[in-house]
């Protein structure tokens, strides 16, 4: 197969690199244009396939689930929790923090908008003890079991 | 003018991993820069203020968190969340000035403000006419 020289209607890989570098600059434009759209995460922060969702820890301890979740930059007033019929559910949204247009990005990594979490517990709760603690930019929940001597957690021997 | 701006650029943007100490997690960060200071945002969830740590050694900038110690005393029915500290290395120009340096800790995010020297700030000459 011949190799043909890559030309585009710009000419040559620069081209190439002078439509990118227009493209970023239109897309942060767009990006920051939005006003108090900002916080709504469309396009690249698309947070609708949850790649920010909080990342959990269960644990089982003394008739209690605590669970963690890391939630780091919120404000307590951002973060809901609830729990219905034996779900949990974690959600909020992360604002971004700095609406000034005029400064330049380096890097962009740390994840906002949207975000929500729902799993089972294993046991029946009792609601009235449920408890949140919000430190260090972990959220802290402390759900205690109905029937604690039902704990599904069994020791197994080793024959 | 456009020259300087890269040339911070450059040198802020090395996350040297190569150096880390074993077994730690590299924590995601925006760094902004405007005319006056870089900024910097690092995520580091489970980290006090008294178990951050910020060196400067030269032009390297280091973040170690260590994280409040996991309850191993429970019995984990789900786990997602490493068990481990966080370190992160910058490189760091010389138009920031290191006595200036500020940090920050909030609900686990590090705010890191590093301000340029007068000196190499751009300035703005004056344009008399006569």
């Amino acid at each position: 197969m011949a190799i043909t020289l890559w030309r585009d209607r710009r000419g040559g890989p620069r081209g190439l690199l002078d439509n990118l570098k227009s493209e970023m600059d239109h897309w942060f434009d767009d990006y920051f244009s939005r006003g108090d759209d900002l916080t709504k995460s469309e396009g690249f922060f698309n947070d609708s396939n949850l790649a920010n969702y909080p990342a959990v820890d269960i644990m089982e301890k003394d008739g209690k689930y605590i669970v963690h979740a890391e939630l780091p930059g919120m404000k307590k007033d951002d973060i809901h929790v609830e729990y219905k019929d034996g779900y949990v559910t974690i959600k909020g949204e992360k604002k971004f923090e700095h609406e000034e247009k005029k400064k330049d990005f380096h890097r962009l990594e740390r994840s906002y908008g949207s975000f929500s979490r729902t799993f089972e517990l294993p046991a029946e709760i009792k609601e009235e003890g449920i408890k949140a603690e919000y430190k260090n930019g972990v959220l802290e929940l402390s759900l205690p079991m109905k029937d604690p001597a039902k704990s599904t957690s069994k020791k197994i021997k080793i024959d | 003018m456009a020259e300087q701006k890269e040339k911070a650029i450059a040198k802020t943007e090395s996350g040297s991993v190569a150096a880390a100490p074993q077994n730690t997690i590299v924590p995601p960060v925006d760094i902004y820069e405007d005319g006056d200071a870089v900024t910097l945002f690092a995520d580091l969830p489970g980290v006090s203020k008294d178990n951050l740590e910020v060196q400067i050694d030269k032009d390297t900038l280091k973040i170690t968190g260590k994280r409040v110690p996991f309850d191993e005393t429970g019995s984990s029915v789900y786990v997602e969340i490493p068990n481990r500290d966080y370190y992160r290395s910058f490189t760091i120009g010389e138009e920031i000035d290191r006595e200036r340096i500020t940090a920050a800790m909030n609900n686990g995010v590090l705010k890191l403000l590093l301000p340029k020297s007068e000196k190499s700030k751009p300035k703005k000459i004056e344009i008399k006419v006569s």
